[in-house]
């Protein structure tokens, strides 16, 4: 165990959730102006079409295969009479079928993108260059690690995914990541890299589509907003609406 | 009931003259930056045309607005709340950039930068949005005054019309063109208000201007789609959608909307109106479209009646509001008078803009038998005005524009020292209407409130002016 693995394994991932919670709040509560879902219909619409929504649904089921494969450890699917060839039978067809229709939106979008459409030129700024870098890097070594280990002989879940979890108890098991192969080491730097960024790009909307349905399917249909609160008027920030000063309709 | 307040707007569609003052005086203020080229907070559009984006009126497609499901409840027509989700990723009702035009500005440095050279230099088009040379095909108003006929023959109303049994022919001898100027309608059950996930836009409660949070929106767009009049406009820069503000810092210091205040014809009046809060939605769902313009008249109180008053001041109306919406040009011209009619109000979102329909001159035709037309003999086919403001019916119409011919024929008789003709109204209503309609005076036209509740100081903190007076004692400002 030597300083680059303690810095890796050790120190780097708390560095990364660090900036993912501090900096989205800061960017929530004194840059909300520019919390955006970026979208480009707008500019782009025929492209998008197929591109955006297939990549939306593919990242959602990666995404999940992940909490499946990462959180949840192997005595539970054992537990549940689950053999592990059978696991990752299941866990490579998934995320193998998913991983590809992601990395086919993903070409879809960088197609669209950057694929000389002045106007998405003109639309495309820095943090999105640098997202779009961190992302597919994040895939392509997503899909490498999947694909290379299609015989399952490399079995993350007694390593990774240990390793992932004893993180949240701030007594990271470092000694875990020695065998790992090294695709899906740098797997790991990838996300921890992309979880860093994050909040400083387009990706906040994420967190603004986890809540609003919610906070929409609740609500009155017309809202009333009575200017004695609106902040503005107070000195105090204007960011969202607490309930108490919607009016419904009745 | 529950009585509130509006800041309302009525267009004298008569006495419109196509100039667009109000389009660069509105553009000059809200839209001239970067992201907001395209948009027009108030444009006008000539009538017959496909309007601004190409074709809003075709609700098949865009599917703005309100429709009644089975059981004759209110719904978005864009769907329920989990199919309209599905559309954040891609949604197919939203218009885009090319719906409207893409912007564009000239080289105007080449004029006078350019060295000796044979030919006399020009300033050559160039795009707003990506900077590359562009040719300009398409543009706002460029079926202006009928110029290209297509785009006359393609007006959704026209098509409506005839397809009802109307037979508007566009022959050289029956030809007909008319001003539309349009802004956001601020309407009592405004679609992009429901339609926004992120509940980032809202009615203001003192006023009912509906405003958009520009910290809260997340640009998923749905307002855009389902405002029917397409007046919510996505700023492809700032990723956040805008619309019209009904110059809202105008409004907290008494002042009408830019666009209203510098009509050179005069044509746009202001005021305030007070409604019932409670049959909002009943109005919105009324079954026949035909009947919906009369439903939002029945939303509209009288603001004399005591009733209306104590209960306005309970739900914090303040007395200067209540003695405006007294004294409102807007309250006549719509309730007292029945002048005015709301555009397109089958799209069930109670709009607070509404038109006065134009007169026109008198046909051909029937011009040797009489000497004052009558609505059904003028040039604009009654049929076509019927589908712009009263879903079809062509009755509302005639009526308001007969009443129109009254206080011409009252004022001929006036003239000409003719015996008065019979009429629905007394010869001094008549009078009135006169002056508020043909001389329109300012203090006529106009009649709003400041904010009631706000000090000259906090309007001009909320209007983001900030004071230099150091030894007042109210943060700068001269209070």
């Amino acid at each position: 165990m030597n300083g680059i693995d303690i810095f890796l394994w050790g120190i780097a991932p708390y560095i990364s959730f660090t900036m993912l919670i501090a900096v989205t709040i800061i960017r929530r509560v004194h840059f909300a102006r520019t919390w955006s879902s970026k979208s480009s219909e707008f500019l782009e619409r025929k492209q998008e079409r197929v591109a955006n929504p297939l990549f939306h649904l593919s990242i959602l089921f990666v995404f999940f295969g992940h909490v499946g494969g990462v959180l949840v450890p192997h005595e539970v699917t054992d537990a549940l009479g689950v053999s592990e060839e059978m696991y990752h039978m299941a866990a490579f067809g998934m995320g193998g079928l998913f991983g590809v229709l992601l990395g086919i939106a993903l070409i879809l979008l960088i197609r669209r993108r950057f694929g000389g459409n002045e106007r998405m030129k003109a639309n495309t700024s820095t943090s999105d260059k640098v997202l779009y870098v961190v992302l597919t890097a994040t895939i392509v070594m997503g899909l490498v690690a999947t694909f290379s280990n299609a015989s399952g002989a490399f079995n993350y879940r007694e390593s990774l995914s240990p390793w992932f979890r004893s993180l949240f108890t701030f007594q990271p098991d470092i000694a875990l990541m020695a065998q790992v192969p090294l695709a899906f080491k740098i797997h790991m730097c990838c996300w921890m890299i992309l979880f860093a960024v994050l909040p400083f790009t387009r990706l906040v909307h994420m967190f603004s589509g986890i809540t609003a349905p919610f906070k929409y399917a609740r609500r009155k249909a017309v809202l009333y907003r009575a200017r004695k609160h609106d902040v503005r008027a107070n000195g105090a920030r204007d960011l969202e609406f607490p309930d108490a000063i919607i009016l419904d309709r009745k | 009931m529950k009585i509130k307040a509006q800041i309302s707007m009525v267009m004298n569609l008569d006495k419109c003259l196509g100039c667009h003052t109000c389009s660069i005086t509105c553009k000059n203020a809200w839209t001239n930056r970067k992201g907001t080229e395209y948009m027009y907070f108030n444009n006008v559009e000539t009538r017959p045309g496909v309007g601004y984006p190409k074709g809003w009126e075709k609700q098949d497609e865009w599917k703005g607005g309100w429709t009644l499901d089975d059981k004759g409840r209110l719904k978005l027509r864009a769907g329920g709340k989990v199919e309209r989700f599905i559309k954040l990723f891609y949604n197919p009702d939203q218009p885009g950039m090319d719906d409207y035009y893409e912007p564009w500005t000239y080289d105007y440095d080449e004029l006078t930068a350019a060295g000796r050279k044979r030919h006399q230099p020009v300033a050559r088009s160039r795009s707003l949005v990506t900077g590359e040379r562009m040719d300009i095909t398409w543009g706002p108003n460029w079926d202006d005054d009928l110029s290209g006929a297509p785009y006359a023959r393609a007006d959704v109303d026209l098509i409506a019309a005839n397809a009802v049994g109307a037979q508007i022919k566009m022959d050289m001898e029956d030809l007909f063109m008319r001003y539309l100027p349009r802004t956001c309608n601020h309407c009592l059950n405004p679609a992009c208000v429901a339609a926004c996930p992120s509940g980032a836009i809202y009615k203001r409660d003192e006023d009912g201007v509906v405003l958009i949070s520009q910290d809260a929106c997340r640009g998923w767009r749905a307002c855009v789609p389902a405002c029917p009049y397409k007046k919510v406009y996505y700023n492809w820069e700032t990723n956040k959608s805008e619309k019209c503000t009904f110059c809202f810092p105008r409004l907290e210091s008494g002042m009408p909307t830019i666009c209203s205040d510098t009509c050179v014809g005069r044509i746009r009046y202001m005021g305030v109106l007070l409604y019932d809060m409670d049959k909002v939605e009943a109005a919105a769902s009324t079954e026949d479209p035909r009947d919906i313009w009369r439903a939002i008249k029945d939303v509209l109180v009288d603001p004399t009646d005591p009733a209306v008053i104590e209960n306005a001041r309970a739900n914090g109306v303040a007395e200067s509001w209540i003695d405006a919406a007294q004294h409102s040009p807007v309250y006549k011209l719509i309730k007292e008078w029945g002048l005015a009619l709301p555009l397109h109000a089958e799209y069930r979102t109670l709009p607070m803009v509404w038109y006065i329909p134009p007169m026109s001159p008198i046909l051909q035709r029937v011009a040797a038998d009489t000497d004052l037309a009558q609505a059904d003999e003028m040039r604009i086919p009654l049929a076509y005005l019927a589908e712009l403001f009263s879903a079809g019916d062509p009755e509302p119409v005639r009526d308001v524009i007969n009443r129109l011919v009254a206080v011409r024929a009252h004022m001929r008789a006036k003239e000409v020292g003719a015996p008065e003709p019979e009429a629905e109204f007394a010869p001094e209503v008549l009078d009135e209407m006169y002056r508020l309609l043909a001389i329109a005076k300012r203090p006529d036209r106009f009649n709003i409130p400041e904010a009631a509740d706000m000090t000259r100081a906090e309007r001009l903190k909320a209007q983001r002016e900030f004071g230099f007076c150091t030894s007042c004692a109210e943060g700068g400002f001269n209070a």
